[in-house]
């Protein structure tokens, strides 16, 4: 009986994990994920030319869609670069040079398809830097959402069409505050094209102690658009609760390298303020009554 | 005489041993040395660049409205995977110019909140919104169901071609995730049913 039992527990139980790995399973379902490759390329074209390219589209995932694929204008909005996929200008048109061998496809779970596409480059195209987002986007299932979410994924086109290319720009400035009150502590630079192409940009920076000890460093490659400042934050954002930093570093771009001049930054919380304030009253009390007590014992 | 030229001999054996065994332990490095030359091979791996987006299951939101308006919200998790070092940019909008949820009945809407991301506000009576934990936005959002008064703030989804920047990352990205919240606020002046509408989420990389 004992025997039965046991076999009678171990059954349940076997059957309980694998409806467990059932459910999870089931929670794992309806996850809609796509991927897009390459992320971003820089071809460099001539005038007149009509140039081939592809795109990779992956299902990995766990539904099956419909996706659809077009190009849109690429520019940036403001310092801090937030994207911008309507406005067309002269160096925004060249969405329009793109055209798609197939615009719409189906992707199974774990499924992936290449498509190839053709940029057109007009003979009348200015020289320098074109821009462009190629999308991948899927189509909601109807499914009784009340808010339907279309995904979609981006590969920026940056293009250089041959003829009198300018590359010109400078860092604009370079800025990082010297009392902070939180980490993370943060700064910037400020790097400008003046040109008519976008650029390459590397800015490094390095925080050392007070006793000239490397404590952080990083760097970090941006492209800078023509006609635009670029921001490029400086974030350290594992500093320790409190500190005393020099901060220096240089920006690398078109060729050369300017340096960023060495600036002191002091990370001190307010928390820690009203502590410091806190022991400062106490001391100074603690002086003024001890002042006081000698004052009437020597009167005594 | 024999037996010490057989004794010098063993010696000199012995010597000789040794002197091989220490110029083999020197030539060893050598000969090493030289098979590290000889085997000497250079891979190169290209990683081809890529962004993924993704959700999972649905965003509905169930509401019983009540004369003085009853609030109710829902979430979505939005990952983005890239290896792009420089990061990523999540936006969200409308999919198109209408930013209404849209009765079946094609009639009826509840509007889009005049909260904007810069300045999200609470939501009024029949009026829906998003909101992202952070920044102008509350510190923390958890699911409302038919709350009478809700002081969260709450921003309305933008007209597609005016999109919100939702994030915007400096390092490469693994799953990173996104809780987008959304909310309705209706009072008993529309009509019953189900109401629609249709966001865009957009992942690009941060070059």
């Amino acid at each position: 009986m004992k025997k039965l039992l046991v076999l009678l527990g171990l059954v349940v139980t076997f059957f309980a994990i694998g409806l467990s790995g059932k459910q999870i399973n089931a929670q794992q379902e309806g996850e809609e994920r796509i991927t897009l490759s390459p992320a971003i390329s820089r071809p460099d074209l001539k005038t007149g030319q009509t140039a081939d390219g592809d795109l990779t589209i992956i299902n990995d995932g766990t539904t099956r869609y419909t996706f659809l694929l077009y190009a849109r204008p690429f520019s940036v909005k403001g310092e801090s670069y937030d994207p911008n996929y309507t406005e067309v200008n002269d160096r925004t048109e060249a969405y329009q040079w793109v055209e798609f061998e197939k615009n719409k496809l189906e992707l199974g779970p774990n499924e992936r398809v290449q498509v190839n596409y053709t940029v057109k480059v007009p003979e009348q195209a200015a020289p320098g830097g074109h821009y462009a987002v190629l999308f991948a986007e899927t189509q909601p299932p109807n499914d009784g959402s009340s808010v339907a979410r279309k995904k979609r994924v981006g590969s920026l086109l940056y293009m250089t069409v041959d003829g009198q290319i300018d590359e010109e720009g400078n860092l604009e400035s370079w800025d990082i505050e010297t009392l902070q009150r939180t980490k993370p502590l943060v700064g910037s630079v400020r790097i400008k094209n003046t040109g008519n192409v976008h650029f390459l940009s590397t800015t490094h920076v390095t925080f050392y102690n007070i006793f000239g000890k490397k404590r952080y460093d990083r760097s970090q490659e941006t492209l800078v658009l023509p006609g635009t400042i670029r921001r490029v934050p400086i974030e350290w954002s594992d500093a320790p609760y409190f500190g005393i930093y020099k901060v220096s570093g240089d920006v690398r771009l078109l060729d050369r390298t300017e340096n960023l001049p060495q600036k002191w930054v002091v990370l001190l919380p307010t928390s820690l303020i009203i502590v410091l304030a806190g022991v400062l009253v106490a001391l100074f009390t603690w002086f003024v009554f001890r002042h006081h007590l000698q004052r009437r014992k020597r009167k005594v | 005489m024999l037996s010490q030229n057989i004794q010098i001999s063993l010696a000199g054996k012995f010597v000789i041993s040794v002197v091989v065994c220490l110029l083999a332990l020197m030539l060893l490095p050598f000969a090493l040395y030289a098979a590290d030359n000889s085997d000497t091979t250079t891979i190169s791996v290209s990683l081809g660049s890529t962004i993924s987006i993704s959700t999972t299951g649905t965003v509905s939101i169930d509401v019983t409205p009540v004369t003085g308006g009853s609030q109710s919200s829902a979430s979505d998790t939005v990952t983005v995977s890239t290896n792009n070092a420089t990061g990523y940019n999540l936006t969200l909008a409308d999919s198109d110019a209408d930013t209404d949820l849209v009765h079946e009945n094609e009639t009826d809407t509840i509007t889009a909140h005049d909260g904007t991301f810069a300045a999200p506000t609470a939501l009024d009576n029949n009026t829906w919104g998003y909101a992202i934990a952070g920044g102008d936005f509350d510190e923390s959002y958890s699911t409302i169901n038919n709350a009478a008064s809700s002081t969260t703030k709450w921003a309305g989804v933008p007209a597609s071609g005016d999109e919100d920047t939702l994030k915007t990352t400096n390092d490469t990205a693994s799953d990173d995730a996104t809780t987008v919240w959304f909310s309705v606020k209706a009072d008993t002046s529309n009509p019953n049913g189900d109401y629609s509408d249709t966001v865009t989420y957009t992942a690009t990389t941060n070059n």
